[in-house]
C-alpha cells in the first residue's frame, strides 16, 4: 500500500481528477483504510475542487437534454402511478369478490373483520354492491320454495341492463365517426422527407448507392415514412430487405444481418440446423460461385454460430478475435456486393439504437458499398445513442459525406396536428375541445395523436350527429389522462379478457412475437387466430408480413412467422404495466416455450433464453444460457456481446453461490471475461481478470513490487535450469488440465501486458515461461509459438542471446511436427531474435504466402512485429522501395484487418524512412504524428528519441535538448522501458546530441568543459553497452562513439570503434551507415595537418572518395551537400 | 406595514430538494427540475472539460440525473455538501469513461474568470460569496500555480502528462497544485465557517 506521505502528496491531484487508475485506487485504499488525516484533507480538497469547477466549468447544456430528462421523469412517474393504481385496483377487486360471500355469511372471522375494516374505510362501491347483494340474498332466501319475488327479477334485470350499457360503449355504434382503427392513418407533414427518400430511390434505380439516416424520437413516424416511401416508389426491379433490432437485453450478435441472410437463403422457421446450413450453402454458392463460396461460407457459418471453429480444416477454424470479425465482414460484404450486382438493393434497418456492437461494426464495414454498388441503406434510430447508431452517423459523415443523407423528423406543427386529427376522425371540422385536447396531449407526435383519436372514438367521447362531430361528458375523463401510456392502457383495458391476456403474454417476448412460441405459451385450446384478429383490428399487432405489397419484391428479414407490435411504445407500455409476479411468470413460460419449440436449434436463442430466465428470476437456467450465449458470441467474434453475457453470467453465479461456489467454475468465468476484454482492447481491466482467474486456480499473483521481484528471483533460475537441463519441450504424461488452463491464462495475460503493463511484463513473462516447463507441448495449443516467443523475450529483454537460441531450437523441432501456423509463429519469432542478434540475411524472411496465411489465421500481433522489424532492417540496408511496401502493408494491417496497433508501426517506420533519407521536414511531422497516435509510454519514448535525432540532424540543438528531456522524463517515470529496443533508440539520439555539442565547441574553438567531457564518456559507455544487445543501433553507435572519442583526443579508442563500425555495418549491409563512417573517417583524418594519419592503409582523400561513391549510389543528395559544407570547414581548419 | 422589509422566502436548499425529489410525486418532479436547473450546467461543464466531447457530456449529464431520480445513486445529507458530492460523482464517471477510451487531448486553459459567477438570484448568499472569493483567489494565484492548476484540473490528463506538457518536473507540479488548492480550500472552509 502507498505510504501516508505519498498519499498526502497526491490528494490535491486526486481531487482534481488528475491521477492514473492505479494511483487513484491507492489513494482510495489508503483513505478507506481509516486514515483520518487524509480523509479530512481529501474532503477539504474535494470541496475546493468542486468550487473551482463551479466557477470555471459551468456550461449551459442543450435544451434537448432537459427535454429528454423531463420526458423520462414524467414517463417514470406515470408508470409508477399506474402501478400503484393497479395495485389498489387489484386489492379492491379482491374485496369485490368478497362481497357476495360476506352477504351469504360464508367468510371466516378474520377475513370478515378485514372486509368490515375496508367498508369502514369508506369504500362506496363495495357498500353499494353489498346493499344490492344483501337485497338479492334476502330475496333468494325467501324464494327457496316460492316464485321469485319481483325484487329479484328487477334487480337482475337492472344488472343485465347495466352490463349491456357498459358493453355498448366498447363497440363502435352507428353514428361513431370513421376512426383510425379501420384504416391506415394518413401521413401528414412529411412531404420534404418523402421527396428526399424518393430521390434516393430514383438514383438507386440508376445505379447510385447512398445511405440515409432517419433520426427521430419514438412515435414520430420513422417506420411509417420508410414504408410509405417504398410503397409509393413502386416496382423498379429493386430488391428490398427490411430488418429491425429488438430491445431485448440478451441480444443476438449481428441480429438484423443474420435475419437478412436467413431471408435470402429462404430458411423456414420449422426447419432444423442441418437444413439451415444446406440452404445457406446453396444461397452463398448461387450468389458468389462455387470457388468463392469456399472462402465465404465458412465465415458466414461462424457468424451464425454454427462452427465453433477452434480446430479443423475449415478456412475459418483457428481464427479468433478481431481477425475473425474482419473475415466475417469481408464475407458478408462479398454477399451484399453480389446481391446488388443482380438488382439494386435497398436494406432498411429499423431501431438501430438497440443494435448490438457487432451489428454496428458490420454496418460500418458494409458502408463503403454505397460508393461502389447500387446499395441504398436506410437506417432509422432514436437520438441519444452515441455508442450504437451515433457512431455510424459520425463515420458516414466523415467517410461518405456526399452519399450520406440525414433526415431528422420533428414533432408536427399545430396545423399539421389538427390536419392529422381531421384525417383520423374523418371530419373537416373538429369541435374546439377536441382540437385543444389533441394539440395539448398529442405533443406533435403522430403516434400519440392516433392513440388519442382512437380513444376518443372507442370511448364514445366523440360521436357523429347530423354529419357533425359532437363531444360529450366523457371527453373530460380522457383529458385527465397524464400520458399516452395511460391512454394505451385504457384501450388495453377495453379489450376482451382473452385478447388482454394474449397481448400481455406477447409483450414479454419483445416487439417481435414468434407465433409458435406464443401458441406454446398460451397452451392448448387457445384460439390465437381469433384473438389476434381482434388485436389487429384494434391496431395493437400486425402480422410480420403486412409490409409485403404486390408491386414490390419485398422480403422481410426475419424468416420466422409471427406478429409485430404496431409500435414499440405499445409493447413497452403493456410490459411495464405487468405486475412483478405476473411478469416473472410470463418470462418463465416464454423461456420454456422457446426451449420446447426451438429445441433443435437452441443456439439461435441463447441470448433470448438468458434474458427470459433472468426476467423469471430462474438464476440457474439464466446462468447456463448466459454462459452459452457468451460462448456463441465469442465464437462469432462479437466480443462486446460476449463480454456482456459473461459478466452477467458471473454475476448470476455469484448471486446463486456466494462465496461457496466452485473455484474452477469461477476461474473459467473470470477467464472468459478476461478474454472478451482482451478482444475488445480493454487491456488494463483484462489483466485484473486474468490475475483473479490465476488466483482462483491457486497460483499466487504477487501484489507488491517486492514480492514480485522475489518471485522473479525464483522463476528466472528455474527457467534457465529447465532450459539447460532439457525439461522444456519434452513429453510429460503428468501434465494436468489445470496446468494447461493456468498456462493459457498466463500466456494471454502476457499478451495484454506487452502493451498495457510495463511494470509487471518482465516478471510475469518469466513466470509464464517457467510454467511452460511443466507442460506437455502436444497438449497445449500454440506450444511452438509460445516457446519461440520465450526465445524472443530473452533477446528483446536484453538478458542474453544464449537462452533465446535454445528456446528457438526447441521451437523449431516442434514446428517440424506441427502445422503451418506453428511454422509461421516459429519463423516470426526467429526473425525477431536474428534482428536483435544481427543476422540480417534474407534467408530468415517469411515467404509472402506464409505471411498471408498468418494474417488470415489471426496472428496479427506477430505479423505486425515482423513487418516493423523487417521494414527497419530494409531502411538500414538502404532498401527504401522494399521498406515502402512494408509500410503500406502496416497500413493494410490496420485498415483491412482492423489491427489498430499497426497504425503506430506504420507511422514509426515512415518517420524512420524519412530520417534515413534525410527528408527532415517531413520526418519531423511524421515523428510528431507517431507520438500522438497512441498513449503508451514506449511509443512516446521511441517517437521523442527519433524527434531528438531529427532536430540534431537539422542542427536545432535547443529543440533536440527539449525532446531528449521529455524522453528522459518518460524513461525515469515509466517502468519497463529499460529494454534495449526502447532505451537503445534514446541513447543513440543522446549520443548524437553530445557529438553535436562537442563539434559546436570545436567549431567555436572554445575549451570543452570538463563536465561535458564526463557526460560524453558516460553516455558513450551506456550507448555502447545497449548497442551490443540490439544490432539495429550497433553501427551508428560505434560510429558516433568513434567520432566523439576522436574529438576528445582518444585516437586509439576511436580507431577501434571505427573498426567495429565498419565490420558490423558490413555484416548487416548497412550501406548508409557505412557511407557515414567513411565520411567521418575523412573528416577526422583530414583534420590532422601534420603527420597525416591513415586508417586501414587509406588516407583522408581515399575515405572521402569512398563516402562520395556510397552516397551517390544511395542517391543521398543531402548528405552530399553536407560533405561540401564539411570540405569548407576542413579547409578552414 | 410601512417600513417593513418584504421578506422573500428563502430558496430551498439542495438537501431539501433532494429529500423532496426522493418522493416520486408531482412535488418531487418539481424539486428534481429545480435541482437540474441549479446543477445541470455544473455537471455538463465538468463533463465537457473532462471528456472533450459535447455528445458524451450530454449523455453523462442525462445518465447522472436519471440515476439520481431513480435513486441508483444517493446523496446522504450531512456527510458532504451536495455540490461536492455531485462533483465527485461526475469526476469519477468521467475518469471511468476516459479509462475505457483512454483518450487524451491538449491542455485546456481555465476559462476566463472575469465573468463573475454566483449572480444567480436563486443561489444563496453563502454560495455567491464563496464563488466570488474563489474567483478572486484563482485570479490572484501566481501565474505558475494557475498554469499548474489549469493543467491538472478536470482535464482527464494524468499529472505526469500534465508535467510533461508544461515541461516542469513532477515534484514542482505537485507542489504548485497543492499550494493553489490549499489556498482555495482555505477560502472554502472559511466561507463555510461564516455560514
Amino acid at each position: 500500500m502507498m505510504s501516508h506521505v505519498r498519499v498526502q502528496e497526491l490528494i490535491p491531484l486526486y481531487a482534481l481528477g488528475s491521477l492514473g487508475d492505479e494511483q487513484r485506487r491507492s489513494v482510495e485504499l489508503h483513505v478507506e483504510s481509516g486514515c483520518e488525516a487524509c480523509r479530512g484533507e481529501l474532503e477539504a480538497f474535494e470541496n475546493a475542487a468542486a468550487e473551482v469547477a463551479s466557477v470555471t466549468c459551468r456550461t449551459v447544456p442543450p435544451s434537448s437534454v432537459e427535454n429528454r430528462l423531463k420526458a423520462r421523469v414524467r414517463r417514470d412517474l406515470a408508470a409508477r402511478s399506474k402501478l400503484s393504481e393497479r395495485r389498489r385496483g387489484e386489492e379492491h377487486r379482491r374485496y369485490e369478490l368478497l362481497v357476495p360471500l360476506y352477504a351469504l355469511g360464508s367468510l371466516s372471522r378474520s377475513v370478515r373483520a378485514e372486509f368490515e375494516a375496508h367498508l369502514a374505510s369508506g369504500c362506496r362501491r363495495c357498500s353499494a354492491m353489498l346493499a344490492e347483494d344483501e337485497n338479492t340474498t334476502a330475496a333468494l332466501a325467501s324464494a327457496t320454495a316460492h316464485q321469485p319475488p319481483r325484487a329479484v327479477t328487477e334487480n337482475l334485470k337492472a344488472r343485465i341492463q347495466r352490463d349491456a350499457r357498459e358493453a355498448e360503449t366498447l363497440v363502435p355504434r352507428a353514428g361513431t365517426p370513421r376512426g383510425p382503427m379501420t384504416s391506415n392513418s394518413p401521413l401528414v407533414g412529411r412531404e420534404q422527407e418523402m421527396r428526399l427518400l424518393r430521390a434516393r430511390l430514383a438514383e438507386l434505380s440508376k445505379g447510385e448507392g447512398a445511405m440515409v439516416s432517419l433520426e427521430a424520437e419514438a412515435g414520430l413516424g420513422k417506420s411509417r415514412l420508410i414504408q410509405e416511401a417504398l410503397s409509393e416508389y413502386g416496382a423498379q426491379g429493386l430488391e428490398i430487405s427490411m430488418g429491425r433490432c429488438v430491445a431485448v437485453e440478451g441480444k443476438v450478435s449481428y441480429e438484423p444481418f443474420v435475419d437478412v441472410l436467413k431471408a435470402w437463403a429462404g430458411v423456414a422457421d420449422a426447419s432444423d440446423a442441418r437444413r439451415h446450413k444446406a440452404s445457406f450453402d446453396a444461397m452463398v454458392t448461387e450468389l458468389v460461385g462455387e470457388d468463392a463460396a469456399a472462402d465465404v461460407f465458412p465465415f458466414v457459418a461462424r457468424m451464425l454460430g454454427w462452427d465453433q471453429g477452434r480446430a479443423g480444416t475449415s478456412p475459418a477454424s483457428g481464427i479468433e478475435g478481431v481477425a475473425l470479425e474482419r473475415r466475417i465482414h469481408e464475407a458478408v460484404r462479398t454477399l451484399f456486393a453480389a446481391k446488388a450486382a443482380r438488382h439494386p438493393l435497398v436494406v432498411t434497418l429499423e431501431d438501430l439504437h438497440w443494435a448490438d456492437q457487432s451489428t454496428i461494426r458490420l454496418l460500418e464495414a458494409l458502408l463503403p458499398l454505397v460508393e461502389t454498388h447500387p446499395v441504398l441503406i436506410v437506417a432509422s434510430f432514436r437520438p441519444g445513442n452515441d455508442s450504437t447508431y451515433g457512431r455510424i452517423v459520425a463515420f458516414a459523415d466523415r467517410a461518405f459525406r456526399l452519399r450520406h443523407h440525414r433526415i431528422e423528423l420533428r414533432p408536427l406543427l399545430r396545423r399539421q396536428t389538427v390536419q392529422l386529427a381531421r384525417e383520423l376522425l374523418g371530419h373537416e371540422e373538429l369541435p374546439e375541445q377536441v382540437v385543444r385536447l389533441v394539440d395539448r396531449k398529442g405533443e406533435g407526435n403522430p403516434f400519440f395523436i392516433e392513440e388519442i383519436a382512437r380513444t376518443l372514438v372507442q370511448s364514445g367521447a366523440v360521436v357523429e350527429e347530423a354529419g357533425r362531430l359532437r363531444v360529450n361528458e366523457r371527453l373530460a375523463s380522457i383529458a385527465n389522462y397524464g400520458s399516452v401510456g395511460e391512454l394505451v392502457m385504457s384501450r388495453v383495458s377495453r379489450l376482451t379478457p382473452q385478447a388482454r391476456r394474449v397481448l400481455e403474454t406477447a409483450s414479454v417476448m419483445g416487439r417481435q412475437v414468434y407465433r409458435r412460441v406464443l401458441e406454446a405459451m398460451l397452451g392448448e385450446g387457445a384460439d390465437v387466430d381469433e384473438v389476434v384478429r381482434e388485436l389487429q383490428a384494434e391496431r395493437f399487432l400486425r402480422p410480420m408480413s403486412t409490409r409485403q405489397t404486390p408491386v414490390l419484391k419485398v422480403r422481410r428479414l426475419s424468416a420466422e412467422s409471427g406478429f409485430v407490435f404496431e409500435h414499440a411504445l405499445t409493447q413497452e407500455t403493456v410490459l411495464a404495466s405487468l405486475a412483478g409476479a405476473d411478469r416473472r411468470r410470463l418470462h418463465r413460460i416464454c423461456a420454456e416455450a422457446v426451449e420446447s419449440v426451438y429445441k433443435h436449434r437452441l443456439q439461435d436463442f441463447y441470448g433470448l433464453l438468458a434474458y427470459q430466465y433472468t426476467g423469471a428470476r430462474c438464476l440457474e437456467k439464466a446462468n447456463e444460457y448466459l454462459c452459452k450465449a457468451g460462448e456463441a458470441a465469442a465464437a462469432s467474434a462479437a466480443s462486446a456481446e460476449a463480454l456482456y453475457f459473461f459478466r452477467e453470467g458471473y454475476r448470476t453465479y455469484k448471486i446463486l453461490h456466494g462465496s461457496s461456489g466452485d473455484k474452477e467454475t469461477e476461474a473459467r468465468l473470470e477467464r472468459d471475461i478476461a478474454l472478451a476484454l482482451l478482444n475488445v482492447g480493454n487491456l488494463s481491466e483484462c489483466i485484473e481478470h486474468f490475475n483473479a482467474a490465476i488466483r482462483l486456480y491457486g497460483e499466487p499473483v504477487p501484489r507488491s513490487a517486492w514480492s514480485m521481484r522475489l518471485k522473479f528471483l525464483r522463476d528466472l533460475p528455474a527457467v534457465l535450469a529447465g532450459l539447460y537441463l532439457g525439461s522444456f519441450g519434452t513429453d510429460k504424461s503428468s501434465c494436468s488440465e489445470r496446468d494447461n488452463a493456468l498456462f493459457e491464462l498466463m500466456y494471454n495475460r502476457c499478451r495484454a501486458q506487452n502493451i498495457a503493463d510495463d511494470s509487471r511484463r518482465t516478471f510475469d513473462t518469466v513466470a509464464a515461461i517457467r510454467h511452460v516447463g511443466h507442460l506437455d507441448p502436444s497438449s497445449v495449443e500454440n506450444s511452438t509459438g509460445i516457446l519461440a516467443a520465450a526465445g524472443a523475450f530473452f533477446a528483446f529483454s536484453g538478458i542474453s542471446f544464449g537462452p533465446s537460441r535454445r528456446f528457438l531450437a526447441i521451437a523449431e523441432k516442434l514446428s517440424r511436427q506441427g502445422g503451418r501456423s506453428d511454422r509461421f509463429l516459429y519463423r516470426t519469432m526467429a526473425f525477431v531474435v536474428r534482428f536483435f542478434e544481427g543476422d540480417w540475411s534474407s534467408r530468415h524472411d517469411i515467404a509472402e504466402e506464409d505471411f498471408e496465411y498468418g494474417l488470415r489465421h489471426g496472428f496479427l500481433w506477430d505479423a505486425d512485429v515482423y513487418l516493423g522489424m523487417n521494414c527497419e532492417r530494409n531502411i538500414h540496408q538502404g532498401e527504401y522501395e522494399k521498406a515502402e511496401l512494408q509500410i503500406e502493408a502496416c497500413g493494410e494491417l490496420c485498415e483491412r484487418w482492423g489491427y489498430d496497433f499497426a497504425r503506430s508501426n506504420q507511422l514509426g517506420t515512415r518517420a524512420h524512412l524519412l530520417v534515413a533519407q534525410r527528408r527532415l521536414e517531413e520526418a519531423r511531422e511524421a515523428a510528431i504524428r507517431w507520438h500522438e497516435v497512441r498513449n503508451e509510454d514506449q511509443i512516446h519514448l521511441l517517437a521523442l528519441s527519433l524527434l531528438a535525432k531529427i532536430e540534431c540532424l537539422d542542427h536545432n540543438l535547443g529543440a533536440a535538448a527539449d525532446a531528449l528531456a521529455r524522453a528522459e522524463h518518460i524513461r525515469s517515470h515509466a517502468r519497463g522501458l529499460h529494454f534495449p529496443f526502447y532505451s537503445g533508440a534514446y541513447l543513440t539520439s543522446r549520443l548524437l546530441f553530445r557529438l553535436q555539442e562537442l563539434e559546436e565547441s570545436h567549431r567555436s574553438q572554445r575549451t570543452v568543459p570538463v563536465r561535458l567531457v564526463r557526460r560524453v564518456r558516460r553516455d558513450c559507455r551506456r550507448a555502447l553497452a545497449s548497442a551490443r544487445k540490439i544490432a539495429r543501433d550497433r553501427t551508428e553507435t560505434f560510429r558516433l562513439a568513434a567520432r566523439l572519442y576522436w574529438l576528445l583526443g582518444s585516437r586509439t579508442r576511436a580507431f577501434r570503434l571505427w573498426e567495429q563500425a565498419l565490420d558490423v555495418g558490413g555484416q548487416l549491409g548497412e550501406k548508409a551507415e557505412l557511407a557515414r563512417c567513411y565520411r567521418d573517417l575523412w573528416r577526422s583524418l583530414a583534420s590532422v595537418k601534420t603527420n597525416p594519419v591513415t586508417f586501414r592503409g587509406r588516407d583522408a582523400s581515399a575515405w572521402l572518395e569512398r563516402a562520395i561513391d556510397a552516397f551517390v549510389q544511395l542517391g543521398a543528395e543531402r548528405e552530399l551537400e553536407e560533405i561540401d559544407k564539411f570540405k569548407v570547414e576542413v579547409r578552414a581548419a | 406595514l410601512r417600513g417593513t422589509a418584504i421578506q422573500q422566502p428563502a430558496p430551498p436548499s439542495d438537501e431539501d430538494l433532494i429529500t423532496a425529489a426522493s418522493v416520486h410525486d408531482e412535488n418531487g418532479v418539481q424539486a428534481f427540475g429545480l435541482l437540474y436547473d441549479r446543477h445541470g450546467s455544473f455537471v455538463y461543464g465538468i463533463a465537457r472539460r473532462f471528456l472533450r466531447d459535447p455528445r458524451e457530456a450530454e449523455d453523462l449529464l442525462q445518465d447522472i440525473f436519471v440515476k439520481l431520480w431513480e435513486r441508483q445513486i444517493r446523496f446522504k445529507p450531512g456527510k458532504a455538501r451536495f455540490t461536492t458530492w455531485l462533483y465527485t460523482v461526475t469526476r469519477n464517471r468521467c475518469l471511468d469513461k476516459l479509462k475505457v477510451s483512454s483518450r487524451r487531448g491538449p491542455i485546456l486553459p481555465l476559462p476566463d474568470l472575469s465573468v463573475a459567477q454566483g449572480d444567480d438570484p436563486e443561489s444563496d448568499s453563502y454560495a455567491s460569496e464563496c464563488c466570488r472569493r474563489v474567483c478572486a483567489a484563482i485570479a490572484e494565484l501566481p501565474e505558475s500555480q494557475r498554469k499548474a492548476l489549469s493543467a491538472c484540473a478536470f482535464q482527464g490528463l494524468t499529472h505526469e502528462a500534465a508535467a510533461a506538457a508544461l515541461g516542469i518536473p513532477l515534484g514542482t507540479l505537485k507542489s504548485r497544485v497543492k499550494a493553489a488548492m490549499s489556498k482555495i480550500a482555505g477560502i472554502v472552509a472559511e466561507s463555510e465557517g461564516m455560514e
